[in-house]
Protein backbone atom coordinates (compact mmCIF):
# COMPACT_ATOMS: atom_id res chain seq x y z
CA UNK A 1 0.00 0.00 0.00
CA UNK A 2 1.67 3.65 -0.72
CA UNK A 3 2.10 6.46 1.37
CA UNK A 4 -0.81 8.66 0.40
CA UNK A 5 -3.17 6.11 0.48
CA UNK A 6 -1.95 5.32 3.70
CA UNK A 7 -2.21 8.62 4.72
CA UNK A 8 -6.03 8.87 3.73
CA UNK A 9 -7.05 5.71 5.36
CA UNK A 10 -5.23 7.16 8.49
CA UNK A 11 -7.40 10.50 8.09
CA UNK A 12 -4.54 12.59 7.87
CA UNK A 13 -5.66 13.76 3.73
CA UNK A 14 -8.78 14.41 2.10
CA UNK A 15 -9.73 11.94 -0.85
CA UNK A 16 -9.58 14.84 -3.49
CA UNK A 17 -6.19 14.89 -2.01
CA UNK A 18 -5.04 11.35 -3.98
CA UNK A 19 -4.51 11.06 -7.75
CA UNK A 20 -6.93 9.50 -9.63
CA UNK A 21 -5.98 5.93 -9.58
CA UNK A 22 -5.28 6.47 -5.84
CA UNK A 23 -8.84 7.37 -5.18
CA UNK A 24 -10.40 4.32 -7.15
CA UNK A 25 -8.53 2.16 -5.05
CA UNK A 26 -9.61 4.91 -1.67
CA UNK A 27 -13.25 3.93 -2.87
CA UNK A 28 -13.03 0.58 -2.83
CA UNK A 29 -11.42 0.59 0.83
CA UNK A 30 -14.02 2.75 2.03
CA UNK A 31 -16.63 0.37 0.27
CA UNK A 32 -15.19 -2.39 2.51
CA UNK A 33 -14.78 -0.64 5.85
CA UNK A 34 -18.25 0.47 4.83
CA UNK A 35 -19.34 -3.96 4.57
CA UNK A 36 -17.85 -4.37 7.90
CA UNK A 37 -19.63 -2.19 9.73
CA UNK A 38 -23.07 -2.56 8.53
CA UNK A 39 -22.14 -6.70 9.55
CA UNK A 40 -22.17 -5.59 13.18
CA UNK A 41 -19.96 -8.40 13.66
CA UNK A 42 -19.32 -6.83 17.13
CA UNK A 43 -19.03 -9.58 18.65
CA UNK A 44 -18.01 -13.64 18.42
CA UNK A 45 -20.65 -15.77 16.71
CA UNK A 46 -23.22 -17.94 19.06
CA UNK A 47 -20.65 -21.10 20.08
CA UNK A 48 -17.80 -20.20 18.92
CA UNK A 49 -16.12 -20.54 22.35
CA UNK A 50 -17.07 -23.91 22.29
CA UNK A 51 -16.39 -24.90 19.07
CA UNK A 52 -12.65 -23.96 19.85
CA UNK A 53 -12.34 -25.24 22.88
CA UNK A 54 -13.99 -28.74 21.78
CA UNK A 55 -11.27 -28.81 18.88
CA UNK A 56 -8.83 -27.95 21.50
CA UNK A 57 -9.76 -31.15 23.48
CA UNK A 58 -9.60 -32.96 20.46
CA UNK A 59 -5.96 -33.36 20.67
CA UNK A 60 -5.21 -36.60 21.35
CA UNK A 61 -1.78 -36.70 19.78
CA UNK A 62 1.09 -38.98 21.68
CA UNK A 63 2.08 -37.28 25.32
CA UNK A 64 5.63 -37.73 24.18
CA UNK A 65 4.81 -35.75 20.52
CA UNK A 66 2.91 -33.15 22.76
CA UNK A 67 5.92 -33.06 25.38
CA UNK A 68 7.81 -32.26 22.56
CA UNK A 69 6.08 -29.81 20.77
CA UNK A 70 5.93 -28.08 24.39
CA UNK A 71 9.87 -27.99 24.55
CA UNK A 72 9.99 -27.20 20.51
CA UNK A 73 7.58 -24.27 20.49
CA UNK A 74 8.07 -20.57 21.28
CA UNK A 75 6.21 -19.77 24.70
CA UNK A 76 5.51 -16.44 26.25
CA UNK A 77 7.27 -16.05 29.50
CA UNK A 78 6.41 -13.22 31.78
CA UNK A 79 9.72 -12.73 34.39
CA UNK A 80 10.15 -9.80 37.16
CA UNK A 81 13.04 -8.35 36.43
CA UNK A 82 14.58 -8.19 39.56
CA UNK A 83 13.50 -12.30 39.82
CA UNK A 84 15.37 -12.17 36.28
CA UNK A 85 18.27 -10.13 37.49
CA UNK A 86 18.89 -12.51 40.65
CA UNK A 87 18.85 -15.82 38.78
CA UNK A 88 21.41 -14.37 36.03
CA UNK A 89 23.78 -13.35 39.05
CA UNK A 90 23.22 -16.66 40.45
CA UNK A 91 24.38 -18.52 37.60
CA UNK A 92 27.11 -16.17 36.74
CA UNK A 93 28.36 -16.91 39.97
CA UNK A 94 27.98 -20.81 39.47
CA UNK A 95 29.58 -20.27 36.52
CA UNK A 96 32.61 -18.41 37.39
CA UNK A 97 32.82 -19.73 40.58
CA UNK A 98 36.49 -21.75 40.75
CA UNK A 99 36.33 -25.04 40.19
CA UNK A 100 37.87 -27.74 42.66
CA UNK A 101 37.50 -25.56 45.84
CA UNK A 102 33.93 -24.36 47.05
CA UNK A 103 35.29 -23.50 50.81
CA UNK A 104 34.02 -20.61 52.09
CA UNK A 105 37.20 -20.46 54.17
CA UNK A 106 39.81 -20.96 50.97
CA UNK A 107 41.30 -17.36 50.89
CA UNK A 108 41.21 -16.40 47.23
CA UNK A 109 42.84 -13.92 45.46
CA UNK A 110 46.98 -14.13 46.10
CA UNK A 111 47.38 -17.36 44.79
CA UNK A 112 46.68 -15.83 41.64
CA UNK A 113 48.92 -12.82 41.97
CA UNK A 114 52.18 -15.43 42.58
CA UNK A 115 51.89 -17.45 39.62
CA UNK A 116 49.90 -15.71 37.03
CA UNK A 117 52.51 -12.47 36.19
CA UNK A 118 54.63 -14.57 33.36
CA UNK A 119 54.54 -18.40 32.32
CA UNK A 120 57.91 -19.97 31.16
CA UNK A 121 58.51 -22.77 28.77
CA UNK A 122 60.12 -25.92 30.43
CA UNK A 123 61.61 -28.54 28.79
CA UNK A 124 61.01 -32.13 30.07
CA UNK A 125 64.11 -34.76 28.98
CA UNK A 126 64.15 -38.25 29.67
CA UNK A 127 66.37 -41.32 28.92
CA UNK A 128 64.37 -44.51 28.51
CA UNK A 129 65.42 -46.93 26.04
CA UNK A 130 62.70 -49.21 26.15
CA UNK A 131 59.75 -46.81 26.74
CA UNK A 132 57.00 -46.68 24.06
CA UNK A 133 55.99 -44.16 25.44
CA UNK A 134 56.76 -41.37 28.10
CA UNK A 135 54.78 -38.38 29.39
CA UNK A 136 55.09 -36.17 32.15
CA UNK A 137 52.44 -35.32 34.96
CA UNK A 138 52.30 -33.05 37.73
CA UNK A 139 50.78 -30.86 39.56
CA UNK A 140 50.36 -28.21 36.76
CA UNK A 141 48.62 -30.98 34.57
CA UNK A 142 46.13 -32.68 37.88
CA UNK A 143 48.32 -35.46 37.69
CA UNK A 144 47.24 -36.26 34.26
CA UNK A 145 49.88 -37.42 32.16
CA UNK A 146 49.16 -34.85 29.79
CA UNK A 147 52.07 -34.19 28.06
CA UNK A 148 53.41 -36.98 26.05
CA UNK A 149 57.55 -36.54 25.20
CA UNK A 150 58.57 -37.68 21.53
CA UNK A 151 61.63 -39.12 20.42
CA UNK A 152 61.49 -38.40 16.85
CA UNK A 153 65.14 -40.21 16.19
CA UNK A 154 64.41 -43.29 18.04
CA UNK A 155 67.62 -43.03 20.14
CA UNK A 156 65.27 -43.24 23.24
CA UNK A 157 65.73 -39.85 24.81
CA UNK A 158 62.42 -38.24 25.10
CA UNK A 159 61.79 -34.74 25.62
CA UNK A 160 58.56 -32.14 25.68
CA UNK A 161 57.78 -28.49 26.43
CA UNK A 162 55.66 -27.46 29.05
CA UNK A 163 54.50 -24.14 29.72
CA UNK A 164 54.33 -23.44 33.50
CA UNK A 165 53.59 -20.69 35.61
CA UNK A 166 56.24 -19.19 38.25
CA UNK A 167 55.98 -21.04 41.39
CA UNK A 168 57.05 -24.65 43.44
CA UNK A 169 56.31 -27.51 40.68
CA UNK A 170 56.01 -31.23 41.32
CA UNK A 171 56.33 -33.89 38.73
CA UNK A 172 56.77 -37.59 37.59
CA UNK A 173 57.39 -38.92 34.35
CA UNK A 174 54.85 -41.82 33.25
CA UNK A 175 56.47 -44.92 31.04
CA UNK A 176 53.85 -46.69 29.23
CA UNK A 177 50.74 -44.88 30.42
CA UNK A 178 51.01 -47.03 33.68
CA UNK A 179 54.40 -46.93 35.53
CA UNK A 180 55.39 -43.77 37.35
CA UNK A 181 58.98 -43.13 37.93
CA UNK A 182 60.76 -39.96 39.56
CA UNK A 183 63.35 -37.69 37.37
CA UNK A 184 67.09 -39.03 38.08
CA UNK A 185 68.31 -36.41 37.25
CA UNK A 186 65.73 -33.79 39.19
CA UNK A 187 67.61 -30.97 40.70
CA UNK A 188 65.50 -31.39 44.01
CA UNK A 189 62.86 -33.70 45.01
CA UNK A 190 60.49 -34.01 47.81
CA UNK A 191 58.26 -36.87 49.15
CA UNK A 192 54.83 -37.69 47.82
CA UNK A 193 53.03 -38.77 50.64
CA UNK A 194 53.22 -42.37 49.11
CA UNK A 195 56.01 -43.39 49.75
CA UNK A 196 58.18 -42.48 47.01
CA UNK A 197 59.23 -39.09 45.54
CA UNK A 198 58.16 -36.45 43.28
CA UNK A 199 61.02 -34.16 41.35
CA UNK A 200 60.15 -30.44 42.36
CA UNK A 201 60.52 -27.62 39.55
CA UNK A 202 61.42 -23.76 41.00
CA UNK A 203 60.40 -21.44 38.60
CA UNK A 204 60.68 -17.69 39.17
CA UNK A 205 59.34 -14.92 37.06
CA UNK A 206 62.44 -12.88 35.76
CA UNK A 207 63.94 -13.63 32.62
CA UNK A 208 67.04 -15.13 32.68
CA UNK A 209 66.84 -16.77 36.02
CA UNK A 210 68.94 -19.85 36.74
CA UNK A 211 66.07 -21.26 38.85
CA UNK A 212 66.91 -24.63 36.95
CA UNK A 213 70.65 -24.24 37.19
CA UNK A 214 71.96 -27.25 40.03
CA UNK B 1 10.83 -29.29 11.05
CA UNK B 2 14.59 -27.88 10.72
CA UNK B 3 13.52 -25.57 13.63
CA UNK B 4 12.14 -28.41 15.52
CA UNK B 5 16.14 -30.03 14.90
CA UNK B 6 17.79 -26.91 15.30
CA UNK B 7 16.00 -26.58 18.72
CA UNK B 8 16.98 -30.10 19.90
CA UNK B 9 20.30 -29.66 18.67
CA UNK B 10 20.94 -26.63 20.85
CA UNK B 11 19.32 -28.61 23.74
CA UNK B 12 21.55 -31.41 23.21
CA UNK B 13 24.49 -28.78 23.35
CA UNK B 14 23.22 -27.20 26.59
CA UNK B 15 22.84 -30.70 27.91
CA UNK B 16 26.31 -31.69 26.90
CA UNK B 17 27.54 -28.16 28.81
CA UNK B 18 25.47 -29.11 31.90
CA UNK B 19 26.87 -32.50 32.21
CA UNK B 20 30.56 -30.92 31.80
CA UNK B 21 30.15 -28.24 34.18
CA UNK B 22 28.28 -30.82 36.79
CA UNK B 23 31.36 -33.35 36.61
CA UNK B 24 33.79 -30.33 37.08
CA UNK B 25 32.07 -29.37 40.22
CA UNK B 26 32.53 -32.80 41.33
CA UNK B 27 36.23 -32.15 42.41
CA UNK B 28 36.79 -35.77 43.63
CA UNK B 29 35.45 -37.32 40.28
CA UNK B 30 38.59 -39.31 39.57
CA UNK B 31 38.71 -40.05 42.68
CA UNK B 32 35.22 -41.63 43.24
CA UNK B 33 35.60 -43.38 39.45
CA UNK B 34 38.64 -45.58 41.18
CA UNK B 35 37.65 -46.03 44.94
CA UNK B 36 34.85 -47.50 46.45
CA UNK B 37 32.35 -45.21 47.86
CA UNK B 38 33.19 -46.25 51.59
CA UNK B 39 36.50 -44.53 51.08
CA UNK B 40 35.56 -41.51 49.23
CA UNK B 41 33.37 -40.88 52.07
CA UNK B 42 35.82 -41.34 54.72
CA UNK B 43 38.21 -39.18 52.19
CA UNK B 44 35.18 -36.48 51.88
CA UNK B 45 34.95 -36.17 56.05
CA UNK B 46 38.79 -35.56 56.26
CA UNK B 47 38.42 -32.77 53.52
CA UNK B 48 35.45 -31.21 55.32
CA UNK B 49 37.14 -31.55 59.25
CA UNK B 50 40.32 -30.10 57.37
CA UNK B 51 38.38 -27.13 55.53
CA UNK B 52 36.80 -26.15 58.95
CA UNK B 53 40.05 -25.37 60.38
CA UNK B 54 41.23 -23.15 57.40
CA UNK B 55 42.49 -26.05 55.33
CA UNK B 56 42.16 -25.35 51.81
CA UNK B 57 40.39 -28.25 50.10
CA UNK B 58 42.13 -27.66 46.72
CA UNK B 59 45.56 -29.08 48.14
CA UNK B 60 43.93 -32.27 49.90
CA UNK B 61 41.62 -32.54 46.76
CA UNK B 62 45.31 -32.44 44.82
CA UNK B 63 46.81 -35.10 47.00
CA UNK B 64 44.05 -36.84 46.87
CA UNK B 65 43.88 -36.70 42.94
CA UNK B 66 47.92 -37.31 42.87
CA UNK B 67 47.51 -40.79 44.79
CA UNK B 68 44.22 -42.21 42.33
CA UNK B 69 46.46 -40.86 39.18
CA UNK B 70 49.65 -42.72 40.54
CA UNK B 71 47.59 -45.83 41.21
CA UNK B 72 48.14 -46.15 45.14
CA UNK B 73 45.30 -47.98 47.03
CA UNK B 74 42.57 -45.98 48.62
CA UNK B 75 44.32 -46.50 52.23
CA UNK B 76 47.68 -45.16 51.39
CA UNK B 77 45.93 -41.95 49.58
CA UNK B 78 43.39 -41.44 52.64
CA UNK B 79 46.20 -41.97 54.82
CA UNK B 80 48.65 -39.43 53.23
CA UNK B 81 45.51 -36.94 52.45
CA UNK B 82 45.30 -37.26 56.34
CA UNK B 83 48.66 -36.78 57.26
CA UNK B 84 48.51 -33.75 54.89
CA UNK B 85 46.00 -32.19 56.26
CA UNK B 86 47.43 -32.41 59.93
CA UNK B 87 50.72 -30.55 58.97
CA UNK B 88 48.41 -27.94 56.94
CA UNK B 89 46.58 -27.30 59.83
CA UNK B 90 49.34 -26.41 61.72
CA UNK B 91 50.43 -24.26 58.73
CA UNK B 92 46.67 -22.46 59.06
CA UNK B 93 47.37 -21.99 62.49
CA UNK B 94 50.48 -20.51 62.07
CA UNK B 95 50.26 -18.39 58.72
CA UNK B 96 46.79 -17.20 59.42
CA UNK B 97 44.08 -18.41 56.97
CA UNK B 98 44.51 -15.99 54.51
CA UNK B 99 47.64 -17.32 53.29
CA UNK B 100 47.34 -18.54 49.64
CA UNK B 101 47.02 -22.27 49.06
CA UNK B 102 50.82 -22.64 47.26
CA UNK B 103 52.26 -20.89 50.23
CA UNK B 104 50.35 -23.06 52.68
CA UNK B 105 51.86 -25.87 50.45
CA UNK B 106 55.32 -24.54 50.39
CA UNK B 107 55.24 -24.10 53.92
CA UNK B 108 54.19 -27.43 55.42
CA UNK B 109 57.17 -28.58 52.95
CA UNK B 110 59.65 -26.55 54.22
CA UNK B 111 58.94 -27.49 57.72
CA UNK B 112 59.08 -31.22 57.45
CA UNK B 113 62.05 -30.88 55.43
CA UNK B 114 63.29 -28.87 58.99
CA UNK B 115 62.78 -25.05 58.31
CA UNK B 116 61.64 -23.48 61.75
CA UNK B 117 58.35 -22.31 61.42
CA UNK B 118 59.43 -19.10 62.97
CA UNK B 119 61.56 -18.23 59.88
CA UNK B 120 58.79 -19.76 57.93
CA UNK B 121 56.19 -16.64 59.09
CA UNK B 122 58.68 -13.93 59.17
CA UNK B 123 59.63 -14.81 55.23
CA UNK B 124 55.86 -14.78 55.11
CA UNK B 125 55.37 -11.88 56.38
CA UNK B 126 58.01 -10.16 54.55
CA UNK B 127 57.53 -11.10 51.04
CA UNK B 128 53.95 -12.20 51.10
CA UNK B 129 54.13 -13.44 46.57
CA UNK B 130 57.55 -15.04 46.74
CA UNK B 131 58.43 -16.96 50.10
CA UNK B 132 57.43 -19.95 48.67
CA UNK B 133 60.69 -19.57 46.49
CA UNK B 134 62.64 -18.27 49.33
CA UNK B 135 61.75 -21.55 51.59
CA UNK B 136 63.09 -23.54 48.70
CA UNK B 137 66.14 -21.94 48.55
CA UNK B 138 66.76 -22.95 52.22
CA UNK B 139 65.43 -26.39 51.57
CA UNK B 140 67.80 -26.22 48.41
CA UNK B 141 70.99 -25.40 50.83
CA UNK B 142 70.12 -27.38 53.52
CA UNK B 143 70.35 -30.41 50.65
CA UNK B 144 73.77 -28.75 49.48
CA UNK B 145 75.26 -29.63 53.24
CA UNK B 146 74.49 -25.72 54.66
CA UNK B 147 73.46 -26.20 58.46
CA UNK B 148 70.25 -24.96 59.28
CA UNK B 149 71.19 -21.68 60.99
CA UNK B 150 73.09 -20.55 57.91
CA UNK B 151 70.96 -21.32 55.45
CA UNK B 152 67.71 -19.54 57.25
CA UNK B 153 70.36 -16.77 57.82
CA UNK B 154 71.92 -16.50 54.44
CA UNK B 155 67.74 -16.34 52.86
CA UNK B 156 66.49 -14.25 55.66
CA UNK B 157 69.48 -11.83 54.47
CA UNK B 158 69.29 -11.63 51.02
CA UNK B 159 65.51 -11.12 51.60
CA UNK B 160 66.28 -8.32 54.01
CA UNK B 161 68.90 -6.89 51.31
CA UNK B 162 65.75 -6.76 48.63
CA UNK B 163 67.46 -9.61 46.38
CA UNK B 164 65.10 -11.06 43.81
CA UNK B 165 63.73 -14.29 44.34
CA UNK B 166 65.02 -15.78 41.31
CA UNK B 167 69.01 -14.07 42.64
CA UNK B 168 68.00 -16.13 45.79
CA UNK B 169 66.95 -18.95 44.33
CA UNK B 170 70.58 -19.44 42.65
CA UNK B 171 72.49 -19.11 46.58
CA UNK B 172 72.14 -23.01 46.22
CA UNK B 173 74.07 -23.44 43.39
CA UNK B 174 76.94 -21.00 44.49
CA UNK B 175 77.58 -23.29 47.29
CA UNK B 176 77.83 -26.05 45.27
CA UNK B 177 79.87 -24.30 43.12
CA UNK B 178 82.41 -23.04 45.93
CA UNK B 179 82.20 -26.53 47.72
CA UNK B 180 82.94 -28.06 44.11
CA UNK B 181 86.41 -25.69 44.55
CA UNK B 182 87.25 -27.14 47.55
CA UNK B 183 85.38 -25.28 50.60
CA UNK B 184 83.30 -26.72 52.64
CA UNK B 185 79.63 -26.14 52.68
CA UNK B 186 80.29 -23.87 55.92
CA UNK B 187 83.14 -22.01 54.76
CA UNK B 188 80.47 -21.40 50.99
CA UNK B 189 78.00 -20.17 53.16
CA UNK B 190 79.99 -18.07 54.96
CA UNK B 191 81.60 -16.56 52.02
CA UNK B 192 78.49 -15.77 50.35
CA UNK B 193 76.77 -14.33 53.43
CA UNK B 194 79.47 -12.12 54.19
CA UNK B 195 79.12 -10.82 50.44
CA UNK B 196 75.43 -10.23 50.82
CA UNK B 197 76.17 -8.41 54.16
CA UNK B 198 78.59 -5.94 52.11
CA UNK B 199 76.36 -5.44 49.10
CA UNK B 200 79.12 -7.42 47.24
CA UNK B 201 77.79 -10.13 44.37
CA UNK B 202 77.35 -13.16 45.92
CA UNK B 203 78.40 -15.46 43.11
CA UNK B 204 82.89 -14.72 42.81
CA UNK B 205 84.19 -15.25 39.67
CA UNK B 206 84.90 -18.30 38.18
CA UNK B 207 88.77 -19.78 37.94
CA UNK B 208 90.03 -19.41 34.25
CA UNK B 209 88.77 -22.87 32.25
CA UNK B 210 86.75 -24.60 34.90
CA UNK B 211 84.65 -26.88 34.05
CA UNK B 212 81.07 -25.87 35.59
CA UNK B 213 78.02 -26.71 34.22
CA UNK B 214 75.29 -24.64 34.29
CA UNK B 215 72.54 -27.07 33.09
CA UNK B 216 71.64 -30.56 34.01
CA UNK B 217 73.58 -33.34 32.24
CA UNK B 218 72.72 -33.34 28.72
CA UNK B 219 69.77 -35.81 28.04
CA UNK B 220 68.41 -35.68 31.27
CA UNK B 221 66.70 -33.64 33.65
CA UNK B 222 64.90 -29.98 32.44
CA UNK B 223 65.87 -27.30 31.11
CA UNK B 224 64.38 -23.90 31.41
CA UNK B 225 64.07 -22.61 27.77
CA UNK B 226 64.17 -19.07 26.28
CA UNK B 227 61.11 -16.93 26.45
CA UNK B 228 58.02 -18.30 24.33
CA UNK B 229 58.20 -16.02 21.62
CA UNK B 230 61.57 -17.75 20.25
CA UNK B 231 60.53 -21.02 20.42
CA UNK B 232 59.39 -22.93 17.45
CA UNK B 233 56.04 -24.90 18.25
CA UNK B 234 56.24 -27.85 20.18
Amino acid sequence: MNEPLNRYLDGEIELSDLAPEQRREAEAWDALVTDVRQAGADEAPVGLESRIMASLHADRRPSASRLLDWWVNPHLVRVRPLIGLATAAAVAALLFLPSGDRSPVEPTGAATALVSEEAVYVQFVLEAPDASSVAVAGDFSDWLPATPLADPDGDGVWSGRVRLTPGVHKYMFVIDGTDWITDPQAERYTEDGFGNRNAVLAITGGAGAGSLAP
Amino acid sequence: MRRRLATLFAAALFGVAATGWAQQADDLARVRARFPAADVDRLETILSDAQADGVPRVLLVEKAVEGAAKGHEPAVVIGAVSTLADELRATVRLLGRDTPPPGLEKAADAIRHGVEPGVVRELAERDPRDFPILLQTIEDLLHAGVARDEAQGMVLDASSRGMRSQDVLTLPATVRRLVREGNSPVEAATSIRRNLRAGRPTIPPAPPGAPYRTVSPAGTGTRRLPPPGRIPPA
